[in-house]
């Protein structure tokens, strides 16, 4: 049973100060399937229908309010459709959840409350400039004129589209469209903000860029923000906590550090030097072990160890002995991001378990 | 005035874009004149000869046919353009972006179709003009308070149809049957280019089903006759009958539509 929040007031952990912007109890969507035209045919005045496509699965989670909270999961595995009903833009079947203190029936009031940014940079008016469809947008939200004008120039001087404000639509580039989403996600000031994979169609550079946008959207003006992506660099670089979905199911909700942790594989790459033939002899056909020369750099070895589950630390300690003991001198050692790729494989494995509730 | 944002957004952005596109704004009066001129020729193909069924509206076919033009343009706004806006939006993603803020769609529906309701009665106005400034149609007489509130409820109970059809776009995303209705049976019953009295008898019952009829009846009457109240009453009560039953009806079944894609998930699908 979730507890009642005071209408549009995060409700507080129990135990704890941290509010909660985001609440969901057994969230659950199934999908009427469409059947073959071949049976409706043969059928045509029996009511037919495919066993339904179960889209979101009793999803149970809270999202801390000023959190920077990242979705993850294959394609399919429900993350736009649990954002969808969040926005109240699709009806769930049972569970419930509320937004901002908000139960999803409060439609007008979640709306009122959230902004939404998707990857689809299509979905403005592409004969009005950027400030006529800020403005009519606004106008949407019940912003006056003046209220309107006010909101889209601090957008505009934050998100630095001043000199592009009054340029047609048509004529942004893919960063320009993105960086407007935003600016229209932000018209109604609100305190959470779900982006959809809004990085997708960027140029690394343009990406970069908007990801320093969402990390300050958190940490400097407070908001929440739910980062719907499939970038798991991004996840990892911007995310305090990461779900991971499949097949509807959440799968874990953690921090990124712990997610590799519970991925139960430790990875690290170590860069060496000095290591001669018989030193190289010595450590070659360690278990976990596996030693690369990269080209253009000899005398380099690239030394790639995954322990064995559990042992971790001591398995380290053993090699680095070995290799110094060798002559190998160290440069680096790394845990590389394939850590997060790892985790993210094991838990879209069918047989992965399922995250606790309110994880 | 906080009511009417919204919708005033909605006309500002379609006059916005209708603009953007200036010869396409141009061509359409142009169109207009020519199409004017066509049935000005062929109303002279019969001359002075007057048909028993145009005595009611003054006996002059030109006059009758320019009245019919006009005045279904907005039949064919209703059944296109509170579809076609839900269909647009679905298309373009800015659905998906209005729905995410606190308007309902029904306001949206609605408000979309604002301005083409709008540019239709400027049309119309342009439509007279050229009639009576280019053609000699005599529009002295015309009771044009009446003409108003028949326009009003033209407005209104062909709204109820064009939101039905937008119900079955937004359910079904094609393949409206409203369409076809549109295009055939309004057109060919609705007395837009030819009274319905010369229709066959059997068929004459069906055309008196549509409000159209009603509505260019009372219309030609209005303003080439300048029927009084008391002539117009019929016309007017059934105008309003249609609205009184067809509005609440639509609303009802645009909402089940709503309710339905968004059950389904393909609220803002295509």
């Amino acid at each position: 049973m979730l507890q009642t929040a005071a209408p549009g007031k995060a409700r507080a952990k129990k135990g704890g100060a941290v509010p909660v912007a985001i609440v969901t109890e057994g969230l659950t969507k199934r999908f009427p399937q469409k059947v073959s035209l071949r049976q409706a045919a043969l059928h045509p005045f029996r009511r037919l229908s495919g066993a339904p496509l179960t889209a979101v699965d009793r999803v149970s989670l809270e999202i801390r309010q000023g959190e920077l909270f990242g979705l993850l999961g294959p394609n399919g595995a429900g993350k736009t459709t649990l954002v969808k009903m969040l926005c109240t833009l699709v009806l769930p079947d049972s569970g419930r959840a509320e937004v901002n203190g908000f139960d999803l029936s409060d439609e007008a009031r979640v709306r009122a409350s959230i902004g939404l940014v998707s990857g689809e940079d299509r979905s403005f008016y592409w004969r009005l400039t950027g400030r006529q469809n800020l403005e009519f947008f606004a106008a949407l939200h019940g912003l006056s004129a003046r209220a309107a004008a006010g909101r889209i120039a601090r957008a505009a001087e934050w998100l630095e589209l001043g000199e592009f404000l009054d340029r047609r639509f048509d004529r942004y580039s893919s960063g320009m469209k993105q960086r407007l989403g935003i600016a229209r996600g932000l018209l109604n000031d609100p305190s959470i903000l779900f982006l959809d994979e809004p990085t997708r169609s960027l140029d690394p550079v343009s990406a970069a860029h908007l990801r320093d946008v969402v990390k300050q959207l958190v940490r400097e003006r407070g908001h929440t923000v739910v980062l719907v992506t499939h970038q798991l660099h991004e996840a990892e670089d911007l995310c305090d906590r990461i779900a991971i979905m499949h097949k509807g199911r959440l799968r874990v909700v953690a921090d990124p550090l712990t997610l590799r942790r519970q991925a139960g594989v430790r990875h690290y790459r170590l860069r060496v030097r000095g290591l001669n033939a018989e030193g190289a002899a010595l450590v070659k056909g360690w278990p976990g072990l596996a030693i690369r020369e990269p080209a253009g750099d000899p005398g380099l070895l690239v030394l790639e160890f995954q322990p064995a589950e559990g042992e971790a630390g001591e398995a380290l300690a053993n090699l680095l002995d070995r290799v110094v003991g060798a002559g190998g001198r160290i440069e680096d050692v790394e845990t590389p991001e394939a850590a997060l790729e790892t985790a993210f494989r094991k838990f879209t494995r069918d047989a992965a378990p399922a995250a606790e509730a309110g994880s | 005035m906080t009511g009417w944002r919204k919708p005033l957004a909605f006309v500002k952005r379609d006059l916005t874009v209708l603009i953007s596109y200036p010869m396409a704004f141009f061509l359409q009066f142009f169109g207009i004149f020519a199409t004017i001129l066509m049935f000005f020729f062929v109303s002279r193909v019969f001359g002075g000869a007057a048909s028993p069924h145009l005595a009611e509206y003054g006996g002059d076919y030109f006059s009758f046919v320019l009245v019919g033009l006009a005045f279904s343009g907005y039949m064919t706004v209703a059944m296109n353009s509170f579809a076609a806006s839900i269909r647009e939006g679905q298309m373009m993603g800015t659905l998906e972006a209005m729905l995410v803020s606190p308007t309902r769609l029904s306001t949206i529906l609605i408000s979309s179709s604002l301005w083409n309701y709008t540019f239709t009665s400027l049309r119309v106005v342009f439509f007279f003009l050229i009639g009576a400034l280019c053609f000699g149609v005599d529009l002295s007489h015309a009771n044009l308070s009446a003409a108003l509130v028949v326009q009003g409820l033209t407005i209104l109970s062909f709204s109820a149809l064009g939101i039905v059809s937008a119900s079955f776009i937004m359910v079904f995303k094609q393949g409206n049957p409203l369409d076809a209705l549109s295009g055939v049976v309004f057109s060919l019953l609705g007395g837009v280019l030819y009274p319905v009295a010369v229709l066959p008898a059997w068929l004459q019952p069906v055309a008196w089903c549509l409000p159209l009829t009603y509505s260019l009846r009372a219309m030609r009457r209005a303003m080439l006759r300048g029927a009084s109240w008391g002539e117009l009453l019929p016309d007017i009560l059934a105008l309003v009958l249609f609205a009184a039953v067809l509005l609440p009806a639509s609303l009802y079944v645009f909402r089940r539509a709503v309710r339905r894609a968004r059950r389904d998930g393909t609220l803002t699908q295509y």
